[in-house]
């Protein structure tokens, strides 16, 4: 699972960074194109630990850190569990599956962004919006790895379970599923990295607090670094908890690493 | 001895998917299995046996006919007809110990007696030390080990086992042999032995049915009396083991 690190591949970012560094100190790029990365580092701590206290932003990463999370996750649980229990119960019962396949494959053809205008007409903007638009982003991907997963199950799997005394429900929960999860840990790991992706979009519209809100307002008051501090913020958040995703998967399922 | 089960002339077809030709695989078939004893299904691949093993298990529908277990007739799996398929096909994300347990957690017992049982079966089956390993880290016939244990640990009344070591080579095909028979005797199991290995069945078996192809008969009738427990090196040099061979040879020769 975990690859040896390639040097090689350090001389790319490194050389980035400096070219980077150059454009900013020989104003080949402005500042207010293109913030140092000097800037974007000190800022980034002062917005952690709150060292400089005159700017707006300073020492408030946790309270907007910790609100984005909770949209991303009351998204991704009440979107994603939906798409679990559809996609297992599509993958159980055909009359499922045929009633509600085509709609879903329907409603799939709108990109998740194109649901925005609509939403904030229904639930205005900011919490609610943000937190549907995470939803729908969540449902699909999991809802058709769940589906395809659970699908898949070799039939000899199911004999074995039933000639060992399991019955209908039991084999739900002591095959299908068990069976279908690294189909569904894709699943749920996309619906994650979509969620990330649009809580910035649901914030944007105006609310408050939340990574995506900093941004907007740094982008009002001029404040580029702070862009760019969100930025590796989010990117930071989106790898953390997929890694905790991962983390959990391993709990489960043990064996696959100890091969 | 008394019949345990009672195969009464069972009818299958097979339709070809996507078509209407229906493949007249059973027609009409009965026969018996005596209490305790070991009964082989013998034929070349493709004849039937595999589905003779699935409709007895309650797996597959039937035309016509009935299968019935001490009077009573088979509609469905349960674990009173245990089934060890060609394939271990083990639950892979679980313990060779939970693989075992798997069965038990529908009936009702205690932990304590449930967790000595289980390592009585770990045990029997020379699984010892393997018990928190994962299928996928175990060989062919260990795996097989594990899907004979999880069923024999229900007591069931019959066990079917449909070519179970066709996949392991000749030397762990013996010791399995050995090891089934000495289950077999140990714990007065009633065996239904599906091989195509003429060895294997005449060195495992009380009674071997040799089976012609589609629609499946039974040709012949074999009753195999050497004395338990059996051992290669006692049947090979044997006269009549080598008689019945060549018997059961021709037979298959004028099919
Ligand atoms: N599910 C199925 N659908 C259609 N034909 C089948 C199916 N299963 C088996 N058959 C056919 O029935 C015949 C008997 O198969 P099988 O019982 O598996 O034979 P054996 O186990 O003796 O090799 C074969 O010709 C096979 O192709
Ligand atoms: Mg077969």
């Amino acid at each position: 699972m975990i690859k040896k690190f390639d040097l090689l591949g350090l001389i790319l970012p490194i050389f980035l960074v400096f070219l980077w560094g150059y454009v900013t100190v020989t104003n080949i790029a402005p500042s207010y194109i293109l913030p140092s990365p000097s800037k974007v580092v000190i800022s980034l701590f002062d917005f952690a630990f709150g060292t400089n206290s005159s700017s707006p932003y300073s020492g408030q990463m946790l309270e907007h850190t910790l609100m984005s999370l909770k949209r991303v996750c009351t998204g991704f649980l009440l979107g994603g569990g939906l798409g679990f229990v559809l996609g297992i119960a599509s993958a159980a019962v055909q009359y499922v599956n045929r009633i509600f396949a085509t709609s879903i494959h329907i409603l799939r053809a709108m990109p998740g962004i194109g649901w925005l205008p609509i939403a904030m007409v229904w639930f205005g903007v900011g919490e609610k919006t943000s937190i549907f638009l995470i939803g729908i982003a969540a449902f699909f991907p999991i809802y058709m790895n769940t589906l395809q997963g659970a699908g898949a199950v070799d039939p000899l799997q199911y004999r074995a379970a039933r000639m060992l005394g399991a019955k209908k429900l039991q084999l739900l929960t002591s095959i299908m599923i068990p069976s279908a999860l690294p189909q569904i840990l894709v699943g749920l790991r996309i619906g994650l990295s979509i969620s990330w992706a649009y809580v910035v979009l649901g914030e944007l519209t105006g609310v408050n607090k939340g990574l995506g809100a900093v941004m907007m307002d740094a982008r009002m008051l001029g404040r580029l670094e702070m862009i760019l501090v969100m930025m590796v913020c989010i990117a930071v958040l989106g790898r953390i908890t997929d890694q905790f995703l991962l983390l959990l998967y391993r709990f489960i399922r043990p064996f696959e690493i100890k091969k | 001895m008394k019949p345990i089960l009672k195969i009464e002339n069972i009818s299958k077809y097979y339709t070809k998917h996507g078509t209407k030709d229906r493949l007249h695989v059973l027609d009409q078939l009965s026969f018996e299995i005596n209490e305790g004893e070991i009964v082989t299904l013998l034929g070349s691949s493709g004849c039937g046996k595999s589905t003779i093993l699935n409709i007895i298990a309650g797996f597959e529908k039937i035309e016509g006919g009935a299968v019935y277990l001490k009077g009573e007739k088979i509609q469905q799996p349960s674990s009173s007809i245990g089934v060890v398929f060609q394939n271990p096909t083990l639950f892979e994300w679980m313990t060779v110990y939970e693989n075992i347990q798997f069965g038990l957690k529908y009936k009702k017992i205690d932990k304590k007696t449930e967790r000595e049982s289980i390592y009585e079966y770990i045990n029997l089956l020379e699984l010892k030390g393997f018990e928190n390993f994962y299928p996928s880290q175990l060989s062919g016939g260990m795996q097989q080990r594990v899907a004979i244990a999880r069923v024999l640990i229900l007591s069931p009344q019959i066990l079917l086992m449909d070519e179970p070591f066709a996949a392991l080579d000749s030397f762990r095909r013996a010791k399995m042999q050995l090891l089934l028979q000495h289950l077999a005797i140990q714990l007065k199991c009633t065996i239904l032995f599906i091989t195509h290995d003429l060895e294997e069945a005449i060195f495992l078996s009380d009674q071997i049915y040799i089976l012609k192809d589609l629609p499946t008969q039974i040709i012949q009738k074999v009753n195999i009396s050497f004395e338990r427990p059996r051992r290669y090196e006692d049947l090979c040099g044997d006269l009549e083991f080598m008689n019945i061979k060549s018997e059961i040879f021709q037979q298959l020769r004028h099919e």
